[in-house]
């Protein structure tokens, strides 16, 4: 390739001639078809590796397509402009016309035509998400899918990305930095990305190893530009960088494997965490604490909803609370220290394809009810507002997925109305037979001792988690009366949930309390049990038998045609201020939360009885108690909920074993790390050997075989000098053969006519009896400092052979 | 026509009994001698920066007695004429023409001894024998013999009464290096000897002229690499590029040195050249080309010191393929 064909961007007639030997300048790495191809393939690997951060935010087809797309056009246009030797502002115009043409197929699929042209509509979209789509796209729940305009930031940054890459690699004279916009996506792909590190060792490590095979192809490009050397020094040289990188990736290997074993698992503070949530629950009274209040005769018969499409016996949730502080119970905060208080803007949807149950759809419309929290059921899909405000609450709607708890930071009011399709939650027909889940709710604090006293009389440690909480619940129904201490109620009943309020319910005869008490008792209780529990304020569709609250219309219109949802009731159901309710929701050991009911029916209530009996409970446990969770994630590690199921031998020595097989494969995971660079070292001297002894040519080997001499005395500590002709090598190492040796290969490298038959081996021969030599007077430790040296493969071997024209 | 091994095992062999017979003579300095051959074999000539008394008269002479030649010493005086070294055309009477009277400068080998005491004309006038190998007076050429060399010596320009060498004169020798006081036991030797007069001791003659003649015929013949070459270039081109350099080495300079480099080859008995064939002679060759920059030598910075640096910044070649 001549030096016009490498270099000569600008000249036209050049043009044909780059086409076929390579892309760019002689500054870049474009030089020959083969390493534009490996430099651009180099490319799209450093830019995957970035994008990695990014799925978490998607997780939909939809990115990788935008993705993929920006890749190619970013990429497509940089190479353009470096074969053409275009302006930067030419590049930039090809760019812009590459964002407005193909970002709405990518990043707004749903505004382009077909699925592939743009409409206006979606052009003003995509324009409009370049500046506005950033601080939408972390105040978001994710993933978001494709919603809206969501996909616009990845999209552009990726073909801006894209562009600089290929334009730092093949137009400039450090190629070396087309590493940079890549790391400025990754790095932005971290900001706006999620707060767990689910994907972080993974994209790290990713980058990494990209980043090194990018470097090492760079300096191999400028190696071989200098020419002037043999293909097996070449090779040698390439060996050499390979040999450094994999040494380089091997200590980031061991780096991230100690770091992934011994640092703590935290949170990220990203920009997602510092944004100012679009909703902070703990603004707004815990709906318990005003539970009380709903049973205000003068306001009870109020209505407050009317839901068509509820199940039968499924409670319309108001929130979900899972913070209780020995006062209030309540929704966390969105400071981060519960998940319940963590609530971000819904997309078009959510994906709840792993959660079990029955899908369900109800439709809203709001009366008397004005609060900020939206009542709904199990775990929402999607959900559309209607009524005139219907737009205002689209935007201001926020969800916690985790808790199944939405909201709107305006509060509902009269004649708002909406439709939300659900996975209801199932129904608990095997109690007794679950397990704890391992979700960590926050701490609580301890329950009063009457209430555990009534735990231990009701469900003795002895018995399975799952018959425990059945026996709470059961033993609430069967002694427990309602009142809610209002005028028309016969027997007082003071409200409120703190700890001492708890302890009275438990304590009292007859036990007298309502949905505010029992749902907290029976979520304490749940947690001594073991089970993760939580709160839930909502209203109860009333029994048919009162007559009052079924209308039993017939549903229409709200429901679409073919949707595969339980509609079937079809009845509309009016719900009134005294309709409202608390009761629990425990998770299981597959993760899903079952609802239960600790409220006895309601019944009369007996007469007080003068004196106060000891509640009769068995003895104390010896069993230590389950330790309370403190974690907030519900990604965590999971709780140590099963201490008291026995296990057998068969399991405990299994455990034993794995145990002991984790720490016994950690341990050679590790030292196969560590010992990793060293053996690479190793191998890369056989293989340089193997190399030297199997070149090309007679006078390739027979160089090769003082080179591999050289070497080994290199390792041996002889200062084999840079510069230094054979003989002097030889005469640095001592001896008559090593002269004899260097004579040899003198003559078949200068004399004329070159190396005769055999020489070769003779050589070889030579060298391995002078490597023999080399190593016999010394102890094995010095041969293995010798074999792992880096010497020859270090220092002087680059000044030796890189300073060779 | 490339030499042979067995033409070069018999060079060798030569030079061997050659430098063997000098070293008689001039105890313990065998490079030296090795050096003063291979600048007589390659057809060069031989400055010896020496201060008196260090055997360069007996060099000349035992070098001569040596090859069955002819040899003359001149020394070299403020007031010595270019025709006292040429010769002159005189008038014969008898004959009634005029007769050339050969000079000093006749002979294979003349010592020109403390050339720097003489004037620069005079200077020129044997330097322009030792480039043309001829002497021309009245429009008569006149060959000075083959084979002809020329070894100079002149004293440390720091003495009283001398005339720098111009340094395009100083480009015409093929070598420059200096004999030094003998070692310990080679002193030890001398005196034992003293009672001998220096001019007594009689060399054997070892090879005849015509000999000589062929041997430095059969030394251009010695196969040089192209990767020899450029490394001779890349030499020559650092000792340009150095800082401290004000003139680096010419072309003729190069030249030089592959031609003494196939002398010190064959010498060895090799057909062919070695990096190490130019290591060993680039200081004889190259250092006395170099103009040092007026700051460098007053820093101490010698043509030695240059050279020697330059060999060690500069890779030779180890394979076929470097160039």
């Amino acid at each position: 390739m001549s030096a016009r064909q490498r270099g000569d961007v600008g000249a036209a007639a050049g043009t044909a001639a780059r086409v076929r030997a390579g892309i760019g300048s002689a500054s870049g790495v474009g030089r020959s078809a083969w390493s534009t191809a490996i430099s651009i393939a180099l490319l799209v690997l450093l830019l995957a590796a970035a994008l990695i951060p990014w799925w978490p935010v998607y997780e939909s087809t939809e990115f990788l397509v935008a993705a993929a797309v920006a890749v190619v056009a970013g990429m497509g246009v940089g190479l353009l402009g470096a074969w053409r030797a275009w302006p930067s502002w030419k590049v930039l115009v090809a760019l812009v016309a590459a964002f407005l043409l193909l970002g709405v197929p990518a990043a707004v699929p749903s505004r382009a035509y077909a699925g592939v042209l743009p409409t206006p509509q979606g052009v003003l979209d995509l324009i409009a998400a370049t500046a506005l789509s950033w601080k939408q796209l972390v105040t978001i729940a994710v993933p978001v899918g494709s919603y809206q305009a969501l996909l616009v930031p990845p999209f552009l940054l990726t073909l801006l990305a894209s562009a600089a890459a290929v334009t730092i690699a093949f137009r400039t004279r450090h190629p070396v930095v087309a590493v940079l916009p890549s790391a400025l996506l990754m790095a932005a792909g971290i900001l706006l990305g999620v707060v767990h590190d689910a994907f972080a060792i993974a994209a790290g490590l990713w980058f990494l190893v990209a980043t090194v095979a990018w470097l090492v192809n760079v300096a191999i490009l400028d190696r071989q530009a200098l020419g002037g050397r043999s293909a097996v020094e070449r090779a040698l040289g390439d060996a050499r960088r390979l040999l450094g990188a994999s040494a380089v990736l091997a200590v980031a290997l061991v780096g991230a494997s100690a770091a992934a074993f011994l640092t703590p698992v935290s949170a990220r503070t990203v920009v997602r965490s510092e944004v100012q949530q679009p909703f902070e629950p703990r603004a707004h009274e815990s709906p318990l604490a005003s539970f009380r209040a709903a049973f205000d005769p003068l306001a009870a018969d109020d209505v407050m909803l009317e839901v068509r499409g509820l199940p039968p016996g499924t409670g319309l949730a108001v929130a979900t609370l899972d913070t209780y502080d020995g006062i209030v119970y309540s929704v966390g905060g969105a400071d981060g220290t519960s998940v319940s208080g963590s609530f971000t803007r819904l997309p078009y949807r959510l994906d709840q394809t792993g959660v079990e149950g029955e899908p369900v759809r109800i439709s809203v419309e709001v009366a008397a009810y004005d609060d900020v929290w939206v009542p709904g059921v199990g775990q929402l899909e999607r959900i559309d507002f209607g009524g005139p405000r219907a737009e205002t609450l689209a935007d201001g709607f926020v969800y916690n997925d985790t808790t199944g708890t939405g909201a709107v930071a305006t509060g509902l009011a009269r004649g708002d109305a909406y439709t939300a399709w659900s996975i209801a939650m199932l129904d608990p027909s095997e109690l007794a037979e679950m397990q704890p889940g391992t979700s960590v709710v926050p701490a609580a604090p301890e329950p009063p001792p009457e209430l555990e006293e009534l735990l231990d009389a009701w469900a003795p440690v002895s018995e399975a988690p799952g018959q425990r909480l059945a026996a709470v619940i059961q033993g609430f129904h069967a002694i427990g009366y309602v009142s809610h201490g209002t005028t028309s109620d016969s027997v007082p009943s003071r409200s409120g949930h703190a700890l001492d309020r708890i302890a009275q319910l438990a304590t009292d005869q007859p036990m007298v309390g309502d949905g505010e008490q029992y749902a907290v008792a029976a979520a304490l209780m749940a947690r001594r049990i073991g089970f993760p529990a939580r709160v839930v304020v909502g209203y109860t569709v009333p029994e048919p038998a009162a007559g009052e609250t079924a209308s039993g219309e017939t549903a229409s219109g709200g429901a679409a045609a073919g949707d595969a949802v339980a509609d079937a009731t079809a009845t509309t159901t009016v719900l009134r201020r005294d309709d409202l309710q608390a009761w629990i929701e425990v998770q299981r050991a597959d993760g899903a939360w079952i609802a239960l009911d600790p409220n006895p029916d309601p019944r009369d209530i007996p007469e007080r009885e003068p004196d106060q009996p000891e509640i009769v409970s068995r003895p104390e446990s010896a069993l230590p108690p389950p330790p309370e969770r403190t974690q907030v994630d519900e990604n965590d590690s999971p709780a140590d909920g099963t201490d008291e199921r026995p296990q057998d031998d068969l399991g405990r020595w299994l455990g034993v074993l794995t145990t002991v097989a984790t720490i016994v494969g950690l341990s050679v995971l590790v030292l196969a790390l560590i010992a990793s660079p060293f053996l690479a070292v190793i191998v890369a001297k056989i293989r340089r050997r193997r190399v030297r002894r199997l070149a090309e040519s007679p006078v390739d080997r027979i160089e090769g075989g003082w080179q591999e001499f050289a070497d080994t005395a290199a390792d041996y500590g002889y200062p084999i000098r840079a510069n230094s002709t054979r003989a002097e090598q030889a005469v640095t190492v001592g001896g008559l053969a090593p002269l004899v040796l260097a004579s040899v290969v003198d003559r078949a490298v200068f004399a004329p006519g070159g190396p005769q038959d055999g020489d070769d081996e003779r050589v070889w021969r030579s060298v391995d009896e002078l490597q023999r030599r080399l190593a016999a007077p010394r102890t094995r430790r010095e041969r293995l400092r010798a074999a792992i040296s880096l010497t020859s493969l270090g220092g002087y071997a680059v000044s030796r052979r890189g300073g060779r024209r | 026509m490339t030499m042979t091994p067995d033409e070069a095992a018999r060079f060798a062999s030569n030079l061997d009994r050659l430098v063997g017979a000098v070293e008689t003579v001039l105890l313990g300095k065998n490079r030296v001698v090795r050096l003063a051959f291979t600048a007589f074999l390659s057809e060069g000539h031989l400055l010896l920066d020496d201060v008196p008394g260090t055997g360069k008269t007996s060099l000349a002479r035992a070098m001569a007695q040596s090859v069955h030649g002819t040899s003359n010493r001149v020394q070299f005086t403020p007031d010595l004429l270019p025709g006292d070294i040429t010769g002159v055309t005189v008038y014969d009477q008898r004959s009634g023409a005029f007769e050339f009277h050969p000079g000093p400068v006749f002979a294979n080998i003349v010592l020109a001894d403390e050339i720097n005491r003489a004037s620069p004309k005079t200077q020129s006038a044997l330097l322009e024998v030792m480039e043309e190998g001829q002497v021309t007076v009245d429009g008569q050429t006149h060959p000075v013999g083959h084979p002809f060399m020329v070894i100079a010596t002149q004293n440390p320009v720091e003495q009283a009464g001398t005339y720098r060498l111009p340094e395009a004169q100083l480009d015409r020798f093929l070598m420059r290096t200096s004999i030094g006081y003998p070692d310990h036991a080679s002193t030890i030797r001398i005196l034992e000897g003293a009672d001998q007069r220096a001019h007594d001791v009689q060399v054997e003659p070892q090879l005849h002229a015509a000999e000589i003649v062929q041997m430095a015929a059969s030394a251009r013949t010695v196969h040089v690499d192209p990767t020899i070459h450029d490394y001779v270039s890349r030499l020559v081109d650092a000792t340009r590029t150095t800082r401290e350099v004000r003139l680096g080495v010419s072309v003729r300079g190069a030249l030089a040195l592959i031609r003494a480099a196939k002398t010190h080859a064959a010498g060895r008995g090799r057909h062919y050249v070695v990096p190490d064939d130019v290591k060993a002679l680039a200081e004889p060759v190259l250092a006395h080309r170099l103009i040092l920059d007026a700051e460098a030598e007053f820093d101490g910075v010698t043509a030695s010191n240059l050279i020697a640096q330059v060999l060690i910044e500069t890779p030779p070649p180890s394979s076929r393929q470097a160039v």
